[in-house]
């Protein structure tokens, strides 16, 4: 693995300014874009509203599932859809960083210097979490304003269900994002998209897996994204530890370890084949 | 001493068949190129055992047609590929078992739109990022850029964008961030290639003055053999995958050409007098025409100029032919390119 700077005295506050450079770029490129950015988030507004009046209209329907909570399905769903967007950022940053700068080609720029790819990457990544970060605040504006419930009050519980859930989806974001390289740059990641229409449908993402149909529930049990959004919704809604719900926990830290694993093993291997072949390399 | 060595070099791609855009098998592409892969034939082979040194503070520039490998070479020396086998040494290092050091010492100019800034930034700030890169601290960067600006003469410049300059301004800026980082070797890919002649020539005058003033090495590619001819101490010569010359602009005229080229613009020549031509004394005789076959340009490579300039004269006029122009000069890199690879 040559793509990295070597971790001597000063590189991580070498990596560190060249990252903040990064994000100042990036910042000065959406700003550039303005309308984007202002559609961008005019667009996420009309989605929470349109989601708020679906969910009012399918409340009766929805009561039986959702009365365990306590909560309507218009609270269940935002809460869902905000830890959503905490679980797509460690999913899909460091393959949106990569194809940032790829398409930019910017990696032929930082592949090319001996700083390598790690300051572009974590720069591009502070970027996306800042973007995210909007998108949530947006959320939490929007919940204000139709007068849905944050249960700030149960906030601990919920970053440690968080931090606990983030170790299986650092690990597809590591499978996701090494996808660019192993198949193929302009084919996007395959993993990603995957595992965005499987959480949809199967992860309790936008209802509660008791909809589905019995036979499908094996597919939700081996999706971490189901107790990932579980382990949310009860901190948030019960103010309950995911250190209480073992059968949260094991699965969690289990798929944690074995996509961690996976996907750091990949990720070398994308590397090395990047390096054997240029695929990250714009320039032919 | 050796700034640079390649010794024996191979690199080979990954052939990627396709299957017909649609189908499924087209689809699964590189599935299908695994396999073919698995069964050892799907390779291209770039690089098949390269070897030349370049010594410090030397000009070198490799040429060759389009798929030679030129552009896989400058990778390879440039730590952007492993070489499959091979070895290779910039300024001591070895750039596959240190590539991170050896990258210190390198800085690779790609050519067109691989311009390799980042077009949101200032030039100031694009250098001290480069600075950054090669573990400037941001204060060191920023001094080192507006020096380094001034020495590049676009400190009028440091505070617009790249897009604002001109694309000579835009090659010398690139010079600029090698500067900044003060590695001791350049890998330039088509310096001017895109660049108006006025453009070209600033950069090519750039590159002659200051990288010898400065003693940095430099190893370049390029497609103009004018360009080859007048920055390059000594010129290699690829052809798939392999050198097959190496030496000074002079040394290869010599072996290859043992004569004077003449120059020879004229009307109404049609192939019979082509025929004419080609039966007196000459080594290689090339033409093409203009204005729909109206005007002929002859260059013809001989041993007796001046004998063979009078006989083609003779000859033009006397199958009604009409002389513009006729000049006896030195072969040039060009004459011997196309003899190469006529």
């Amino acid at each position: 693995m040559v793509l990295g700077y070597e971790f001597k005295k000063g590189g991580c506050r070498v990596i560190l300014n060249i990252a903040i450079e990064t994000l100042r770029s990036r910042i000065f490129k959406e700003y550039f874009w303005g309308v984007s950015l202002t559609m961008s988030i005019v667009d996420t507004i009309v989605g929470i509203l349109a989601y708020y009046y679906v969910a009012l209209f399918v409340q009766n329907a929805m009561e039986r599932y959702v009365s365990a909570y306590g909560v309507s399905y218009a609270e269940y769903l935002l809460i869902g859809l905000m830890a959503g967007v905490i679980a797509t950022f460690l999913q899909y940053s460091l393959y949106e960083g990569i194809s940032l700068g790829y398409w930019a080609s910017e990696t032929d720029l930082y592949i090319t210097s001996p700083i390598g790819l790690k300051g572009m990457l974590i720069g591009h990544m502070m970027f996306i979490a800042l973007w995210e970060s909007v998108i949530l605040a947006t959320y939490a504006l929007a919940a204000l304003m139709l007068g849905i419930p944050l249960h700030l009050e149960n906030l601990p519980q919920i970053v440690l269900a968080i931090l606990v859930a983030s170790l299986p989806m650092i690990g597809i974001g590591l499978v996701s994002a090494s996808d660019f390289t192993l198949f193929n740059a302009k084919r996007g990641s395959m993993t990603g998209k995957v595992f965005s229409i499987l959480q949809r449908i199967f992860g309790g993402y936008y209802f509660p897996v008791g909809i589905l149909p019995q036979q499908l529930h094996i597919v939700s049990y081996l999706l971490p994204h189901t107790y990932f959004y579980e382990a949310v919704r009860i901190a948030a809604f019960k103010g309950v530890w995911i250190t209480q719900k073992p059968e949260l926990l094991y699965p969690l830290t289990i798929q944690g370890i074995i996509l961690l694993l996976l996907g750091v093993l990949l990720m070398k291997k994308a590397i090395d084949k990047a390096e054997e072949t240029g695929d990250l390399s714009r320039w032919t | 001493m050796d700034a640079v060595v390649v010794e024996d070099v191979y690199k080979r791609y990954p052939k990627y068949k396709r299957y017909g855009p649609g189908t499924a098998l087209g689809r699964a592409h590189w599935v299908m190129a695994t396999l073919y892969r698995l069964k050892g034939r799907g390779y291209v082979e770039a690089l098949k055992g390269v070897s030349f040194k370049v010594s410090e503070g030397e000009i070198f520039c490799i040429i060759g047609p389009n798929g030679a490998g030129k552009t896989t070479l400058m990778k390879c020396i440039g730590v952007m590929l492993i070489p499959d086998k091979g070895y290779i040494e910039v300024v001591g290092i070895d750039v596959v078992k240190n590539p991170l050091r050896a990258k210190k010492k390198i800085t690779v100019v790609g050519s067109g739109y691989w311009a390799g800034f980042d077009w949101s930034l200032t030039l100031v700030e694009n250098l001290i990022l480069f600075g950054l890169m090669y573990g400037y601290s941001m204060s060191e960067a920023r001094s080192k850029a507006k020096e380094i600006l001034d020495v590049v003469g676009l400190s009028e410049k440091a505070n617009d964008r790249p897009s604002k300059l001109s694309s000579g301004e835009r090659q010398r800026l690139s010079l600029a961030r090698g500067f900044i980082a003060e590695t001791p070797v350049f890998l330039i890919d088509e310096p001017t290639v895109g660049l108006d002649p006025e453009g070209a020539k600033q950069v090519r005058g750039y590159i002659k003055s200051e990288f010898k003033k400065q003693g940095y090495t430099l190893i370049f590619t390029t497609h103009f053999m004018y360009e080859a001819e007048y920055l390059a101490d000594r010129i290699a010569i690829m052809d798939r995958g392999k050198i097959i010359e190496i030496g000074s602009p002079e040394e290869l005229k010599l072996k290859f050409i043992r004569g004077k080229v003449i120059d020879i613009k004229a009307l109404n020549v049609y192939k019979n007098v082509l025929e004419k031509l080609r039966s007196l004394d000459v080594i290689n005789i090339d033409y093409f025409y203009r204005f729909g076959g109206a005007e002929v340009n002859l260059k013809i490579l001989t041993k007796k100029p001046y004998e063979i300039l009078e006989e083609a004269i003779d000859i033009i006029l006397s199958h009604r032919g009409s002389l513009i122009y006729a000049d006896v000069r030195e072969p040039t890199l060009e004459d011997v390119y196309r003899i190469i690879f006529r």
